[in-house]
């Protein structure tokens, strides 16, 4: 007999982290499978976590795969799944569905130069891809990471950052809405370093993730630098319900976000975006 | 070449209290006073006289139903899988339209992952139609390649007919379900032919015919045009046509919890409210009512058609039958064929 697709796996809170503090703070979580198995994903791709009794809410995937049974996704806390799974401890057992979704496609990248920004908590899918090229470091070219937050408590992920900025095949650029004493990194709003950074679309892929204000503003700089639209991805986020292609509600046009993406083209965006019946389509 | 059957009124009570024995029966009962498709448990109850209120839907898409069940103690989770259902269904009076409605839910929950919950109860069901002989002003299902005596996904189709009805079996699994009651049953002669082929042609006749192919192609263009917005202007976003509409298949799922146990279960939920794509940041991807009209629409008439192939209307007309401020989808569909 086959099995519901909605029947989670049982999954161990393993360590918990404080990314940020504040209004909307975040964490993340490493888990492993109750089961004994492991996670097979791809960078980009996401899961449905649930806390038994509350809910579930879709999260990406913010470890690289490694294949050793852990994964890690960061949480803000802002609603009621988030809330809860930031009063839980770890030994704390979880439900977790997935993999799903397209990756990033990484192995049509070889061989080009890789352009990375990214905004709050949207670095907890760009980490999964960081984390990847970098294990598979000689099969791209140069790497590029701009990655924002409102203010340098904000920002996430920020040990590994520092070790990324040591790294000489690594260009890191932080930037903070607004000037703060002791910041030494750049101040603006991450389109307007993109821009002003002036990147060369030459044999450069993009990819982008933040808030839908900032994937927005961060393509259309892109395009206007001569990015082709073939070369500018980003990962989106909807409200999801069965992470499936099923519930309905996370549509962009005919595209699905579970299924079709999260990861999609700016070209395929385009496309799909004059009738797609949104007030735009992030 | 397949055969009609007679049966009076008493062999037709006998074929779906027969029915009965081996299906959980789903049929138009009336319940408070309204004519409805329920689980019936007396088969004197089932009523054909009437197109329901509801379409057949929710026999297998419950408008709840649970998915799976949990217990908490502790750090000790246990889950367990949503019960299988005991006997199969016997949808009994389904219109032809609502057996083409079944036909377009498939893809949905079929592909996969296979939704099980949906599937198991749809591969063993038995549909036995009931044609459309007096159509409602709102149906156009002609404009959707069906028609009133359609057989298309269907195992048995019922006419009304003086002094009793006639069964056709469609597939086998109709025909070993009317074998049952086959002492019962008399070839239907040359008149009673004669009958279906005349109630046939005044159904059809009845129904209005829209031009549904211009209408599809002419959305392609139509995404900016001021027409959402009137429809918009006059929608009140109560999803009453998506709770009724036969095809609509959106769902919610939420936990059901006490301190020790709960329940996960599934909930219809309709793309004509705000909250279901509100997210909790209070980024809201179709803010105003416009997406969501526009989204209905399109989904229904273009993007059904891009990801299946296939047009996801049927044309009962429910939507419009009982929306309290008359957004009628025929008129949204000439009108847009006329600009």
């Amino acid at each position: 007999m086959k099995d519901s697709p909605y029947l989670p796996r049982l999954a161990r809170i393993e360590e918990i982290r404080v990314e940020t503090v504040g209004r909307r703070p975040i964490k993340t979580f490493r888990v492993s499978l109750k089961d004994g198995g492991t996670f097979t994903f791809a960078p980009g791709q996401c899961v449905m976590v649930s806390v038994m009794g509350v809910g579930e809410a879709i999260f990406a995937v913010s470890s690289p795969p490694k294949g050793d049974g852990y994964i890690e996704f960061s949480v803000m806390k802002l609603g009621r799944v988030t809330s809860a799974l930031h009063r839980a401890e770890v030994g704390e057992t979880l439900g977790i569905r997935g993999p799903y979704g397209r990756p990033f496609p990484v192995e049509e990248w070889r061989g080009r130069d890789l352009l990375i920004i990214g905004g709050g908590i949207g670095a907890a899918p760009l980490r999964s891809l960081i984390g990847y090229v970098l294990s598979h470091r000689e099969e791209y070219g140069s790497l590029t990471v701009l990655y924002g937050a409102r203010s340098s408590r904000d920002l996430c992920y920020r040990e590994e950052m520092r070790a990324w900025a040591e790294r000489n095949d690594v260009s890191l650029h932080l930037t903070i809405d607004r000037p703060e004493e002791g910041w030494d990194g750049l101040v603006g709003m991450v389109p307007d370093v993109l821009r002003e950074m002036k990147p060369s679309p030459e044999n450069t892929v993009a990819v982008t993730c933040g808030p839908p204000i900032m994937i927005k503003f961060v393509m259309e700089a892109l395009a206007d630098m001569g990015f082709p639209p073939e070369d500018i991805y980003t990962t989106l986020e909807r409200r999801m319900k069965c992470g499936i292609g099923k519930c309905g509600r996370c549509n962009i046009g005919p595209l699905y976000v579970c299924k079709d993406g999260p990861v999609f083209s700016y070209a395929e965006i385009l496309k799909v975006s004059r009738n797609a019946g949104g007030g735009g389509v992030l | 070449m397949a055969e009609w059957w007679f049966m009076e009124p008493d062999a037709f009570h006998a074929f779906i209290r027969e029915l009965g024995e081996r299906f959980m029966l789903y049929a138009p009962a009336r319940r408070d006073g309204i004519v409805t498709f329920t689980f019936v448990e007396n088969h004197e109850d089932v009523e054909l006289s009437k197109r329901p209120f509801t379409s057949p839907k929710a026999a297998f898409l419950p408008q709840t139903e649970v998915l799976l069940k949990f217990s908490l103690r502790g750090e000790r989770v246990h889950l367990s899988p949503a019960q299988r259902p005991e006997s199969p269904i016997a949808v009994v009076g389904i219109r032809p339209c609502e057996a083409g409605a079944l036909k377009l839910l498939d893809p949905v929950f079929s592909s996969p992952p296979e939704d099980v919950h949906y599937t198991l109860r749809r591969e063993n069901a038995l549909l036995v139609g009931f044609a459309c002989t007096s159509p409602e002003r709102w149906c156009f299902c002609t404009s959707l390649g069906s028609s009133p005596f359609d057989e298309d996904g269907l195992d048995v189709l019922l006419v009304e007919v003086s002094g009793g009805y006639c069964a056709l079996a469609v597939t086998e699994r109709g025909r070993r379900a009317l074998e049952v009651v086959r002492d019962m049953l008399r070839k239907a002669d040359e008149a009673l032919l004669g009958e279906i082929e005349e109630r046939r042609r005044q159904a059809e006749r009845a129904m209005k015919t829209l031009d549904v192919e211009r209408f599809i192609a002419r959305l392609e263009d139509m995404g900016d045009d001021p027409i959402w917005e009137e429809i918009a202007a006059r929608c009140i976003g109560c999803g009453i046509c998506t709770y009724l509409c036969p095809t609509c298949y959106c769902f919610d799922i939420q936990d059901e919890a006490g301190l020790t146990s709960g329940r996960r279960v599934r909930v219809w939920d309709s793309c004509m409210y705000p909250e279901y794509t509100l997210e909790a940041s209070g980024h809201n991807p179709r803010p105003k009512r416009v997406h969501r009209v526009k989204n209905r629409i399109y989904h229904k008439f273009r993007w059904y058609v891009d990801l299946f192939g296939l047009v996801g209307c049927v044309g009962c007309g429910r939507c419009a039958e009982h929306c309290p401020v008359n957004v009628d989808i025929k008129e949204i569909i000439s009108e847009v064929v006329r600009r």
